[in-house]
């Protein structure tokens, strides 16, 4: 699981008001740790009697760093008084009111909203029904900004003939779907890439598509390669950005005459979203960056 | 006390307690032992004294526990010794003797006796072995439990092949116990032939004695079965029946499961007579005939008192009504307390309203007496009311208000009935079937009519309504109508009908409607007694049917306006009207900041029909605080944020009023200071306005009928403040000579102060874009940016402590404890920011919100100026990264990055600022920072991924 890191949303099976929020790099080794199938591990608080087994209902990943899923972790852990959550929006004031389901997906996507998640164009992937009613209610009326993907997959794959069920309870194998698609997206942009570089050769000259100058594979550079199909345009990881800013600064100015908002939009240094220079189709920021460092370990 | 002595049971002086008394039994022994113990040492000592060996008196002595003691050592004698210990042998022995006589009172255990007669199970007698176990049946209640683990037990040891008596006892033993349960079916075939294990014959007898004795009357029942069990005992002491009979007590303990057809006769006193119709309406009222069909699949007889209640004699009195309401239908109307369903035709004619709960014409003692009855009686309470005198039959629907009363008292029910909910029932014979259809009716009468409070408690099983059908009749209030079957026919008119017209149609109706329920609230009554605003209420409430209140909206808004305390709860929703908006409570600047604009708007054209108007726009930022009248070369005048308390409005008001009484007394000048949010002259009643300091703009027009007032000339008046160094708006007025403008003024203090600002002079610093007056622009550009910086610099030290602080916090900063800390930071910022822009930015809002004319968040003045001054900020350090390409491009993938690295890098741009500060910046652009130390030659830190599985436990 390169790179790969999430912060999770536990149920109890038994005692389905009870919730646990944690992160970790591996979903399915931590969610055996919970259910105390691997005794090393901690998960103290969900050791207690009564509540196990239990099971994950709701992933958030891409996290571009272990440190910012666990400030995600840790500010939907605290939404009282976290300082992602400003005070007007505030859905928990105190510590006892966070526990409800409808509080704390509100909190999510409260924190999802912040600017400072925003960057990160988080995904969310849900595993269970119930919950995801729960979000479509959507008790606390806040409405998640459109660069979260939400995907879903409520199949409960229970697999009888699997002598592996190691605890009653637990969607391992609801997991285990998720990576598969998970790797599957992976692998496909892997192939893509050794695709295209496999048919090129030593000679050939790489140029960047926005800066027009030469791209040498070899150097510290990042590059970024459109992650559609049927595109393979290579640019500066840089380029791109500066790219991407200049669009969005151009739209955001564009807009402000008839912006209703008063609030100034200060200049971003991260892009969130934009084009692509060749394809034209929606990119996103933190999946690009994804991909280069994939390009990166490739070569 | 425990239980008596139970005769013949063990030892008649044997008394079985509980094992708490037991456990105070054993505190108690050990509180004696404590103090015998105690006694007993002070008989040592005597007996020490008495046997004691003389003494030298000079080294020997008692010491502590009555040992010989010589300077502190104990010295005895072997022969004391020896003496001591036999002593204390034969005590300790006493003590067990008299222990084990103290051990062996009269009262006793239940479980000490048991074990020592029963605790060998299968080593005695099989007659014991019943024994105990029925004991061990009786004691712990739970029969069939106990059943199955003695059938375990046996089949184990019947496994393990013991005697063959023993296995042939046991195998009968669980024959018994299959056949046992099987018994059930026939009462009077049941175990009383099987002996009763609970009692040996010799107890059995010496209990019939005691009864005998105690209850020379017994009845014949009791007789009978005393008899029989003797009988049964007497003929079963040679059958073997280990788990057989549970005896008198557990028969009589547990309900049987099953009853037979005789023992239901007898138990509910069932005739034989029922309808049919009873039965197809869906109740419960079982006949003996019903019993005889097959008892499981319709009715099931174990049921609820209700139910049962539906089926006796209660019921087979009373000529039940077809149309019994029972429980969940929706809402019903209520049960007029008032008894006008009464019954005669001139009840029904009633239309007036009618009082709750009074004394109405007609009734009788009986029902006022009914009605409290009533409020009493829920769903679950089935009281079991005497109907036999009450139930009449009717020819008509006339019913008599005792009858209704007492039969809705009955809550009779069905098995299907929502406990929660009440029925009623009333008492109609000869039309119960139209009745029926009639309450069906009125339960698919949208009880919305109702108020919500009612409709919960109403329910009316849809499924025991049979659809409406022609004859469905509603008791309508015309007298003309006759109680028959063509006289209800509302029907229509009750469903269709909105909530209001409901309401009315109420009036008619419901006084005669016998359906009504009993905890009902007459809404009716409440309506028309009660207040319009009332109604409104009704109108408003969520759960009623909309649309309905057309006729009272007006009455709503006249409500609203009146501000009545009868709606002073009601919350006055989206109305409207404008004046509606008015007494909205907070978060309303918007909408009065438009409709004070819209009416000062209307009013400045009213008045222009008669006055020339010239209007100013000023826009400023900062806070109006004080006006100053005099005139006075630079600066001075200042307004003050009106909107912070509504007395300052009012003086505000009066300020202006003054002033336009002046005005129009000496000049007849019409000066009205239009401010965006709030009107000065217009609204005396809007003091609901809140908070904000949100001047942005004042509009100020002048209106004047004449011309003699050379002083308005085009050079006008005021306006604005260019950033001001303090806090304060600074209005400087540009030349003339305008004399008054009507600004309200509050002071830093809070006191408000009517000052007129005046309109003269001077040079005003340089701001950009004014409306209309080039004099004013030109005037203002003149300054020079040196001169203001100079000034504020100056402006700042020359500020109080008070000011530096609320400076800082209009420019979003954190403020410090002392001063010169204050200063350093605001000396800093203001090298960061310009403050030209800083009033950019204000204009450049407000002329968006101008030009878009479209709803938006009036931003306060502290909001605009804090805005403005972290978005300079934030984009000179974003100016400055991008500079920096290694730390961008980390940036850009997300690295984590250093605080300290960055922080370094803002000092050595010279930009300092608060860490807080620097902290909500990358907060808003993203930047993931750690105060971890781990930085490479970048002064990025590393990356910490992957390698080791790094879970965060909670």
């Amino acid at each position: 699981m390169n790179n790969f890191y999430c912060c999770y949303l536990l149920q109890s099976i038994e005692k389905p008001k009870s919730f646990y929020i944690g992160s970790t790099p591996d979903p399915i080794r931590r969610l055996r740790q919970h259910n105390g199938d691997l005794k090393q591990g901690g998960a103290f608080k969900t050791s207690k009697k009564g509540f196990r087994p239990w099971k994950i209902v709701l992933i958030i990943y891409g996290f571009p760093s272990k440190i910012s899923a666990l400030m995600f972790e840790h500010a939907w852990q605290h939404p009282y008084q976290t300082r992602h959550i400003s005070k007007d929006l505030k859905i928990s004031k105190n510590k006892q009111t966070h526990y409800s389901i409808h509080n704390r997906l509100g909190n999510l996507k409260l924190l999802l909203n912040s600017n400072f998640f925003l960057k990160m164009s988080l995904k969310l992937f849900l595993f269970d029904k119930k919950i995801y009613e729960n979000w479509c209610l959507n008790k606390a009326c806040i409405n998640i900004k459109d660069n979260i993907m939400i995907n879903s997959n409520f199949q409960n794959f229970q697999d009888s003939e699997n002598s592996q069920e190691f605890i009653k309870g637990g969607n391992y194998n609801q997991l285990k779907e998720f990576f598969k698609s998970y790797n599957d997206n992976k692998n496909f942009y892997i192939e893509k890439i050794e695709k295209i570089f496999s048919s090129l050769s030593i000679n050939t000259k790489l140029i960047c598509q926005i800066c027009i100058q030469h791209l040498d594979i070899n150097a510290n550079l990042l590059i970024n390669i459109c992650y559609h199909e049927n595109c393979e345009s290579i640019c500066h990881l840089k380029c791109l950005a500066l790219f991407f800013l200049k669009t969005n600064n151009n739209n955001n100015n564009n807009n402000n005459n008839n912006n209703l908002n008063h609030k100034k939009e200060f200049k971003n240094l991260i892009p969130i979203c934009g084009n692509c220079v060749t394809c034209g189709k929606f990119l996103l920021w933190s999946i690009i960056v994804s991909n280069s460092k994939i390009i990166k370990e490739c070569f | 006390m425990g239980e008596e002595e139970e005769c013949g049971i063990g030892d008649k002086n044997e008394l079985y307690i509980s094992t708490q008394f037991q456990s105070k039994l054993d505190e108690w022994e050990a509180e004696d032992d404590v103090k015998l113990k105690l006694q007993k040492f002070k008989n040592d000592d005597d007996y020490q004294e008495k046997n004691s060996v003389p003494i030298n008196s000079n080294s020997m002595r008692r010491g502590v526990y009555g040992r010989l003691e010589l300077g502190g050592t104990v010295v005895m004698d072997s022969r004391q010794r020896k003496e001591e210990e036999e002593e204390k042998k034969k005590k300790k022995k006493k003590k067990k003797n008299s222990e084990k006589q103290r051990k062996r009172p009269k009262i006793k255990s239940i479980t000490s006796h048991v074990t020592s007669n029963y605790s060998n199970f299968f080593n005695k007698s099989p007659e014991t072995a019943k024994r105990q176990i029925s004991i061990l049946k009786l004691l712990s209640g739970r029969k069939r439990k106990v059943n199955d683990i003695i059938r375990r037990i046996q089949a184990i040891e019947g496994d393990s092949g013991d005697s063959g008596a023993e296995g042939r006892d046991r195998k009968s033993a669980v024959d018994d116990d299959d056949d046992d349960e099987e018994e059930y079916d026939d009462y009077e075939d049941q175990d009383l032939d099987n002996s009763v294990v609970l009692y040996k014959e010799n107890e059995w007898f010496d209990i019939i004695k005691s009864i005998n004795l105690k209850f020379p009357n017994l009845s014949k029942a009791s007789k009978l079965t005393l008899s029989k069990i003797t009988t049964s005992l007497t003929n079963n002491e040679e059958k073997l029946n280990l788990a057989s009979s549970d005896g008198i007590w557990n028969i009589a303990a547990n309900p049987p499961v099953k009853l037979t057809k005789d023992e239901l006769t007898w138990l509910y006193d069932l005739d034989d007579y029922k309808n049919s119709d009873d039965f197809s309406n869906g109740k419960v009222c079982f006949n003996s005939s019903q019993l005889s069909n097959d008892d499981s699949e319709q009715l099931p007889f174990l049921m609820t008192l209700s139910q049962v209640l539906s089926g006796t004699d209660y019921g087979n009195k009373i000529t039940k009504p077809d149309w019994e309401i029972s429980d969940s239908s929706p809402e019903l109307s209520p049960l007029p307390m008032d008894n006008t369903i009464v019954t005669e035709d001139k009840q029904l004619s009633r239309t007036e309203p009618q009082v709750k709960n009074n004394t109405i014409p007609n009734s009788n003692k009986s029902s006022s007496s009914i009605i409290a009855d009533f409020s009493n009686v829920d769903g679950n309470d089935n009281k079991n009311r005497d109907t036999d005198d009450e139930i009449e039959e009717i020819s008509k629907y006339k019913f008599k208000l005792s009858q209704r009363n007492k039969s809705q008292l009955e809550t009779i029910g069905s098995s299907k009935k929502d406990p929660i909910t009440l029925d009623t029932s009333l008492v109609v014979t000869n039309n119960e079937e139209k009745l029926r259809q009639q309450n069906n009716d009125r339960m698919e009468d949208p009880c919305s009519s109702m108020p919500d409070r009612i409709s919960s408690k109403i329910q009316v099983p849809k499924s025991f309504v049979e659809p409406a059908s022609s004859d469905m009749n509603l008791i309508e209030s015309t007298s003309a109508k006759s109680p028959t079957n063509s006289s209800l026919n509302n029907h229509e008119i009750v469903t269709s009908s909105p909530v209001f017209s409901q309401l009315k149609f109420k009036k008619k109706n419901e006084l005669e409607n016998p359906n009504r329920f009993i905890n009902q609230v007459e809404p009716e009554n409440t309506n028309i007694v009660v207040l319009s605003s009332q109604e409104s209420d009704y109108g408003h409430s969520i759960n009623q049917l909309p649309g309905s209140f057309n006729e009272n909206e007006n009455e709503n808004e006249e409500v609203a306006e009146i501000d009545e305390p009868a709606t002073g709860s009601h919350v006055l929703t989206h109305k409207n009207s404008q004046e509606d908006t008015v007494y909205s409570t907070a978060n309303s600047d918007f909408f009065d900041s438009i409709k004070l604009q819209e009416e000062s708007s209307n009013l400045n054209e009213n008045r222009k029909r008669k006055k020339v108007t010239e209007t100013t726009r000023v826009e400023f930022k900062g806070k109006l605080k004080s006006l100053i009248k005099e005139p006075q070369e630079n600066v001075t005048v200042m307004f003050k944020n009106r909107k912070r308390k509504s007395s300052h409005r009012s003086e505000t008001n009066n300020s202006n009023n003054d002033n336009e009484q002046t005005k129009f007394s000496t000049t007849t000048k019409l000066i009205e200071v239009k401010k965006r949010k709030y009107d000065l002259d217009e609204i005396a009643n809007s003091s609901e306005d809140e908070e904000g300091e949100d001047i942005s703009v004042i509009e100020i027009t002048k209106v004047f009928e004449e011309t003699n007032h050379n002083d308005n000339s085009d050079d006008d008046n005021i306006i604005q403040v260019p950033s001001s160094q303090k806090s304060e708006i600074v209005f400087l007025s540009i030349a003339d000579k305008d004399p008054h403008e009507n600004v309200q003024s509050k002071n830093d203090s809070g006191k408000s102060k009517d000052e007129i600002y005046s309109t003269n002079n001077t040079a005003i610093e340089s701001s950009n874009n004014y409306t209309n007056q080039d004099n004013v622009n030109q005037q203002l550009n003149n300054t020079d940016d040196e001169e203001e910086e100079e000034e504020y610099e100056e402006n700042f030290e020359s500020l109080s402590t008070q000011d530096l602080r609320t400076k800082l916090n209009s420019w979003g900063l954190k403020t410090s404890k002392s001063r010169a800390k204050m200063l350093e930071t605001l000396k800093e910022t203001s090298k960061l920011i310009d403050q030209s822009q800083l009033s950019q930015f204000q204009q450049n809002n407000n002329k968006n919100t101008e030009s878009s004319q479209l709803p938006s968040l009036p931003l306060s003045q502290q909001e605009n100026s804090q805005l403005s001054v972290k978005g300079q900020i934030f984009d000179k350090i974003t100016d400055l990264v991008m500079k920096n390409e290694s730390l961008h491009l980390d940036i850009l993938m997300f690295k984590p990055i250093s605080l300290k690295y960055f922080q370094k890098l803002l000092a050595d741009a010279n930009i300092n600022i608060d860490i807080s500060l620097v902290k909500k910046y990358l907060d808003e652009q993203g930047i993931v920072a750690t105060e971890n130390e781990s930085v490479n030659k970048e002064g990025v830190e590393i990356d910490n991924d992957n390698d080791i599985p790094d879970d965060n436990s909670d």
